[in-house]
């Protein structure tokens, strides 16, 4: 198996331990003939799924994926540790337990032990019929979540869905699925926005990955009742800011929400108007970063002190964001003056 | 509960009159608060109309404190302060009726499950004895 790797430029090994109930249990040997870990940008994912079929029953079963940079980002810092990683036969070595709970196991260094290599050759057709194997407690906090989220027959089978069609674009955004489970909203995963709450955080690692120069486009849809009236533009391009204190909500990045709210509310009687203003991309990325779910955004452990946006509405398209008064008065310092007019 | 209306975050925790049986009390919550879909996973058990009525007390403002504190708005001429302290939201959970006049969040198409969702003003819905904006009244109500 590992011979056959050699000929696949920018892929990975990975090789999966017979599930044993040894002192520190299972542990999957991750390894690549590459010696940059830029590499790894390519490299296969591996999650230590298990199947019911018979050929790969009570076996940790291996499937492929392309990692996406937001993991590469998390492995980054374990794999250049010298007491995480190793090198055999050119190959660079490591756990994936360790590279997910961060312990290291010194005893699983030894590559003498069993080694089974099961392959699924197709992951989008298998991904259904697979069930997580569930890691020693402790040891794995990361995968045994994701364990729980699998295991949960609301979810379970939208999630597979959601790592399907993330394997056909390419890239597994696990610190998508990360940010939202490190929150601490646990019940959050039956709420009808998870999946699409997952797909925004990962588009949006992606756009701050992708640079942040420039100017990135925000819309505010305004009715005419008198408290919708946050927003004032004025002719110079300029925004007055009626009502700094309160919440903003805005849509974001595109017209797309903008156009699809101020339609719902034209339906409801109302006559509205679209306000386009940019703001630094830096901004829109930092925002962005510190956004959490709106379910029970107030307990969110990513939102200690209340001033976090909130990304609301995740079944609506677009991208639309309630900002709390302190970010509303960031929006207020940071917007480029000038840049702002009604649209509609 | 301490009610401070001049300069309060109207956008962000809304104002609702909820209601069921002879019982009926105001509360002030953030918004997420008042999105059916998430009303389950508040509580223990499955009962949300008899479960949700109960969990929104703990966000329970007397009706005495809400009236008095409007009276010293109602000369203002900041029509933030008067429209946006007038409840936007009003729940029924006998009927499982749910009306919201929020101008920034559909939440009237979020609701739990069986229930009927609005958009509509919420003022005409509300019993005149509890209404604590009055004497003010505008359009917008």
């Amino acid at each position: 198996m590992l011979k056959d790797t050699k000929m696949r430029f920018f892929t990975t090994i990975v090789s999966f331990i017979l599930m044993t109930n040894t002192l520190f249990g299972s542990d999957t040997i991750l390894s690549y003939p590459v010696k940059s870990v830029n590499q790894l940008r390519k490299a296969t994912i591996i999650l230590p799924y298990k199947t019911e079929g018979d050929i790969c029953k009570n076996k940790l079963v291996q499937f492929e994926g392309n990692l996406g940079q937001q993991l590469v980002d998390h492995f980054d810092p374990i794999l250049h540790n010298n007491s995480a990683s190793w090198e055999i036969d050119n190959h660079f070595c490591t756990s994936v337990t360790l590279l997910f709970s961060k312990v290291l196991f010194s005893s699983q260094r030894d590559l003498n032990e069993q080694l089974t290599f099961l392959h699924i050759p197709n992951p989008k057709e298998d991904l259904s019929n697979i069930e997580l194997a569930v890691p020693p407690p402790g040891d794995c906090p990361l995968l045994e979540a994701l364990a729980k989220d699998l295991a949960d027959p609301d979810i379970g089978p939208a999630l597979n869905a959601y790592l399907d069609e993330l394997l056909t674009e390419g890239s597994v955004r696990v610190k998508a699925w990360k940010k939202i489970n490190d929150g601490g909203i646990n019940d959050f995963i039956s709420t009808p926005g998870y999946i699409k709450t997952l797909e925004k955080v990962a588009k949006y690692h992606d756009e701050a990955t992708a640079g942040t120069t420039g100017n990135v486009k925000y819309y505010r849809v305004q009715t005419q009742h008198p408290d919708s009236k946050i927003l004032k533009v004025e002719t110079n391009g300029n925004l007055t800011f009626n009502k700094p204190n309160v919440s903003l909500n805005l849509s974001t990045t595109t017209r797309e929400h903008a156009d699809y709210y101020a339609a719902q509310k034209i339906a409801q009687g109302n006559t509205v108007e679209i306000i386009e203003f940019e703001v630094p991309k830096a901004f829109d990325i930092q925002m962005k970063k510190t956004a959490v779910p709106q379910h029970k955004a107030s307990q969110n452990l990513l939102n200690p002190d209340g001033t976090a946006p909130k990304i609301v509405d995740p079944l609506q398209p677009g991208d639309p964001f309630e900002l709390p008064g302190f970010w509303n008065q960031l929006v207020q310092q940071s917007y480029i003056p000038g840049s702002a007019k009604i649209v509609n | 509960m301490v009610v401070r209306f001049k300069d309060r975050n109207v956008t962000g925790e809304l104002i609702a009159f909820v209601k069921k049986g002879i019982s009926s009390f105001y509360c002030i919550a953030d918004v997420e608060y008042f999105i059916g879909e998430y009303w389950n996973s508040y509580l223990k058990s499955t009962n949300i109309e008899g479960g949700y009525f109960e969990f929104l007390k703990r966000f329970k403002v007397d009706y005495y404190s809400l009236h008095d504190e409007y009276q010293t708005i109602i000369g203002s001429s900041d029509d933030f302060d008067l429209l946006g302290n007038i409840p936007k939201i009003y729940i029924d959970f006998d009927r499982k009726y749910f009306a919201s006049y929020f101008q920034e969040q559909e939440l009237e198409l979020r609701v739990a499950e069986g229930w009927k969702g609005e958009y509509t003003k919420i003022g005409n819905l509300i019993p005149n004895e509890f209404k604590y904006w009055n004497p003010y009244t505008s359009e917008w109500i």
